[in-house]
């Protein structure tokens, strides 16, 4: 009866051996590979950070260095070439000429109102270059990029300022994730979650504060959403995972260092890890498998020994005895 | 013994079960009732029918209130703030009283739709956001073409062009341009619309800013450069206008009067009023800006149909700041702007909503792609100041100069604080809640109206007060919020016959499907009679009964009746598209004074509200 709870403990116990071992390889392996995976997510989009990054330095110096050619150049058909030029380079969606009240004209002569609030001071009196989120009729959010210039006129247009601008599907080509065979998407955020910018394709969607949905439609703990929160606010870098009613997602964040932007990626989890699940996979059968195996023999060993043992124990029990009847009846206990 | 003892515990657990059962019910229907307050009782028009039927899972109580901060200020005193707050007339000076009772919504996904340009706006020191905009009116120049065609003028394109025009009409006896004078808002529009392109200069936009920022005591001036250049314009749009100081009680029906009549070719009104008339009236509008020397200069002045803003309190029930949130999304959809301005508007804030012009727009179409769209500067004491600074520059007061430096004074000039006093007390408070015998605050209003005209019997087309009545002392402008100030009050002798109709015309559905009720807590309230009626489940009602003392009306006696109410709400096919019988129309007679004056006048004496009646019976 001893021996038989002695065996039943120990076949236990080695089942609690091989599940404790595989539960601890499942976690050792699942968090090396959210590491491994949220820094490969992370260096995938601090290089698409940075192409923002250059797009919006060489824009400003695009600008800057057409200042002094519009001061030179008196032909208007040349300036609008020379700066076609650049358009064609940079993406950008319209050139404007700004006059000191904050009326713009294009390079095709259509006129209208740049509502750039307190910006326009910024830019016309203290003569520094800001950048406005701005709305026009009927056409997508932009984003104004403006310097001032000299005082100048085009088609008779006085200009105390030229500007740039682009909507967010311009801009958000600069951040073009040509890994995950585009179920990644990306997003531009200002520090406090509102999304001005992503790649998504069906409006439907969209997300439009992205600290909003963490905590309306995640996983997350509060506490998770409100480091994040500190994170956008303060320009830290950092990654996190969720799951929603869809999907488990890597969230990556990374700041612009440009006013207060971060730049987003989020991606499913399940495409990331899509091989390493499968090595996973295959390392927890053969750890399985080896355990079992390796299990089973220690069983074989220990039963053995103790048959050993047992009929040592029989053999001395029958000396000088009839055993023949009362042996297999011995076996048949131990069995 | 056993048995009993068990029995006894299985009770005492049921009992100590009931205390929570009872309780969780009446978490969840507060967490399921929201009371939204309506600047406008044009807001029942398609919106808050449209709420109801997309939650009806929510209890709404929908209260037609006042267009002003104050009103709300007051309403928080009292401990009433709604759960939703509506309001037009907003700037982030006014509002600043309320914001420690205001949800901030800044962190929602909600505002993350709004383009951020516009609603930065509302934005305060602090970064908060408290108030929302719903879409935008557009107010300018609406303009009969039938008149500019039979009198062979063009639509102006420009200031001279609009200013030739007027005279023309003038000269062959028609009216050029009309503006409501008598109107606060349409003074401050008139005034700030002929002069955008100053308003919208560097200069303008950096005092703008600068005056919108100050505090509620501020004492900002107008802008040297900037504001005697408005005046001057406005001395001059004034004399083009062939404006005449009786002008100044000049109100927007009489224009639009005119107007349906083809005796004037343009008047100051929204896209909204132009499309009413469209639609309505049969005629050929269309929407003009206001003019600039050039058409580079003309621009139309807009202004959020209304803001919204949410009570702080609600963050404390969980259940009850989802279903609030769940609201607010569907109001700012494209089907719930579209229902905010029933149709007509043609600039959003938002950047999920995509809009479609409308056929009279075709003259404005320039200045909506040069984005010359102005937002007019609406403090309260902008409202006020203008006003009186037009109306005494009509009367010839001043000249442009004087009215500058008059402007200028009273805007400077620092507010006094100090209470208003008392002028009223009431005894005994009540509250509006609504019951199935109807709302108690309600019926003492009517029962005090109806005793105090004389009446046998006072029939009101809807709940006619905007509050509870409360226990205490109210100053002057505290009692004026008391009841809807658009309701009017009439008399008439009536058969019982006549009552019933009546009171067929306010609760039974029409033969064309039209049903005058809108919502529960608006269905007619009874003093002098009493009626009963069949709640069909569908939102209609079936008029059961009518009985005076509990008898049924005697058809043939005639009785004297007062009725009270807004017809406008109820009457065109736009709003309840219910009209009151002919019948009735014909014998009802204006009394002297609003009603709210006649309630004022029994406490003036001394008297006291008469207490409440069970009106109502629903089945």
């Amino acid at each position: 009866m001893r021996k038989r709870l002695f065996h039943m403990i120990l076949v236990v116990c080695v089942l609690a051996a091989v599940l404790g071992t595989g539960i601890s390889y499942y976690r050792f392996v699942s968090k090396a590979i959210y590491e491994e995976s949220t820094s490969h997510l992370l260096e995938i989009y601090s290089q698409a950070n940075r192409s923002l990054h250059n797009m919006v330095e060489r824009n400003w110096k695009n600008m800057e260095e057409c200042i002094p050619y519009l001061r030179d150049i008196e032909d208007e058909a040349a300036i609008e070439s020379y700066i076609r030029e650049v358009q064609e380079k940079e993406g950008f969606t319209e050139f404007y000429f700004i006059s000191q009240d904050g009326t713009y004209l294009t390079l095709t002569g259509e006129k209208g109102y740049l509502d750039m609030k307190k910006q326009l001071a910024k830019l016309v009196v203290e003569r520094k270059p800001i950048v406005v989120n701005a709305v026009l009729f009927q056409s997508p959010e932009l984003i104004v990029f403006a310097v001032p210039a000299e005082p100048g006129s085009y088609r008779d247009f006085p200009y105390e300022a030229i500007a740039i601008s682009f909507d967010s599907r311009n801009l958000m080509s600069t951040l073009e994730i040509s890994a995950f065979n585009g179920s990644s998407r990306s997003y531009i955020a200002y520090g406090d979650g509102r999304v001005f910018a992503d790649n998504a394709q069906d409006r439907e969607n969209s997300i439009y504060n992205f600290i909003a949905i963490l905590e309306s439609k995640s996983d997350m703990s509060d506490e998770k959403v409100d480091k994040i929160r500190q994170d956008f606010q303060n320009g830290v870098i950092g990654a996190a995972s969720f799951r929603t009613e869809k999907d488990e997602y890597y969230l990556i964040y990374e700041p612009v260092e440009f006013e207060d932007w971060m730049v987003l990626g989020l991606v499913p989890t399940r495409v990331v890890n899509a091989s390493m699940n499968r090595l996973q996979t295959v390392t927890l059968i053969m750890v399985a498998c080896i355990a079992v195996i390796f299990g089973t023999a220690l069983m074989a060993i220990v039963i053995g020994k103790n048959r050993r043992s047992l009929e040592k124990r029989i053999q001395k029990f029958c000396i000088g005895k009839n055993c023949s009847a009362c042996c297999p009846t011995m076996w048949m206990i131990f069995f | 013994m056993r048995k009993r003892i068990i029995a006894i515990f299985v009770v005492m657990m049921l009992l100590g079960c009931l205390p929570a059962c009872g309780r969780g019910e009446h978490e969840d229907n507060e967490s399921n009732s929201i009371t939204m307050y309506l600047w406008d009782f044009s807001m029942t028009k398609e919106l808050t029918p449209w709420l109801e039927e997309k939650f009806p899972d929510i209890n709404f109580e929908f209260v037609v209130g006042y267009n002003t901060m104050d009103f709300y200020s007051y309403l928080e005193e009292r401990g009433e703030l709604p759960d939703i707050l509506t309001c037009r007339r907003f700037s982030l000076n006014d509002a600043a009283g309320l914001k420690e009772r205001l949800m901030d919504l800044s962190g929602t996904e909600l505002v993350g739709t709004f383009y951020t340009s516009y609603i930065e706006n509302n934005r305060d020191t602090d970064n908060a956001i408290k108030w929302l905009p719903m879409c935008a009116e557009l107010d300018g120049i609406i303009a009969n073409q039938d008149v500019f065609d039979a009198y062979n003028v063009p639509i102006p394109t420009n200031y001279r062009e609009f200013a030739d025009a007027c005279r023309i009409f003038e000269e062959n006896g028609i009216g050029g341009f009309y503006n409501d004078y008598a109107e606060d808002y349409s003074c401050l529009e008139a005034m700030q619309g002929c002069a955008i392109p100053e308003l919208m200069s560097l200069e303008g936009t950096s005092w703008r800013m600068q005056y919108e920022s100050e505090t509620v005591d501020g004492t900002t001036a107008l802008d040297e450069q900037v504001w005697p250049v408005v005046f001057d314009k406005f001395e001059q749009f004034l004399k083009d206008t062939y404006v005449m100081p009786e002008d100044i009680n000049r109100s927007f029906h009489d224009s639009k009067a005119l107007f349906i009549d083809n005796r004037l070719a343009m008047f100051r009104g929204t896209v909204s009023d132009c499309a009413v008339l469209r639609m309505e009236n049969g005629k050929n509008t269309v929407i003009l800006p206001y003019f600039g020397e050039t058409e580079d200069d003309n621009w139309l002045l807009t202004y959020p149909i209304f803001q919204v803003a949410v009570n702080s309190a609600v963050e404390q029930d969980d259940g009850k700041k989802k279903n609030i949130m769940r609201v607010l999304e569907a109001m700012f959809s494209e089907e719930g702007q579209r229902r905010a301005a029933s149709g007509n508007f043609v600039l959003t804030y938002n950047k999920t909503v995509e809009i479609e012009l409308e056929e009279n727009l075709t003259f404005a179409e320039p200045c909506l792609e040069q984005n010359h769209m102005y937002q007019r500067l609406a403090s309260t004491e902008f409202f006020a100041i203008s006003r009186n600074v037009v109306q005494n520059m009509i009367n010839g007061v001043y000249d442009a100069d004087g009215a500058y430096q008059d402007f200028n004074r009273q805007l400077t000039t620092p507010k006094e604080v100090h209470a208003e006093e008392s002028a009223y007390h009431i005894e005994t408070g009540y509250a509006y809640t609504f019951t199935e015998h109807g709302s108690q605050a309600v019926s003492v209003v009517a029962n005090t109206l109806r005793k105090q005209t004389g009446a046998d019997v006072l029939i009101g087309y809807s709940s006619i007060i905007t509050s509870s009545i409360y226990a205490g002392e109210y100053t002057e402008q505290q009692m004026n919020w008391l009841m809807n100030n658009r309701a009017a009050l009439r008399q008439a002798d009536m058969t019982g016959a006549q009552i019933k109709q009546v009171m067929d015309w306010l609760v039974n559905v029409k033969e064309n499907g039209a049903n005058p009720i809108c919502h529960l807590n608006q269905i007619p309230v009874t003093s002098g009679m009493e009626y009963s009626m069949k709640d069909n489940g569908d939102g209609s009602y079936t008029l059961e009964e009518v009985t005076i003392d509990g008898n049924a009306i005697d058809e043939n006696a005639v009785y004297r009746v007062n009725l009270l109410g807004n017809d406008n709400a109820i009457d065109p096919e736009l709003f309840r598209g219910c009209p009151m019988p002919q019948e009735i129309r014909e014998i009802l007679e204006d009394t002297e004074g609003r009603a709210i004056d006649r309630f004022k006048a029994v406490l003036s004496e001394g008297g006291q509200p008469e207490a409440p009646t069970e009106y109502v019976t629903i089945r």
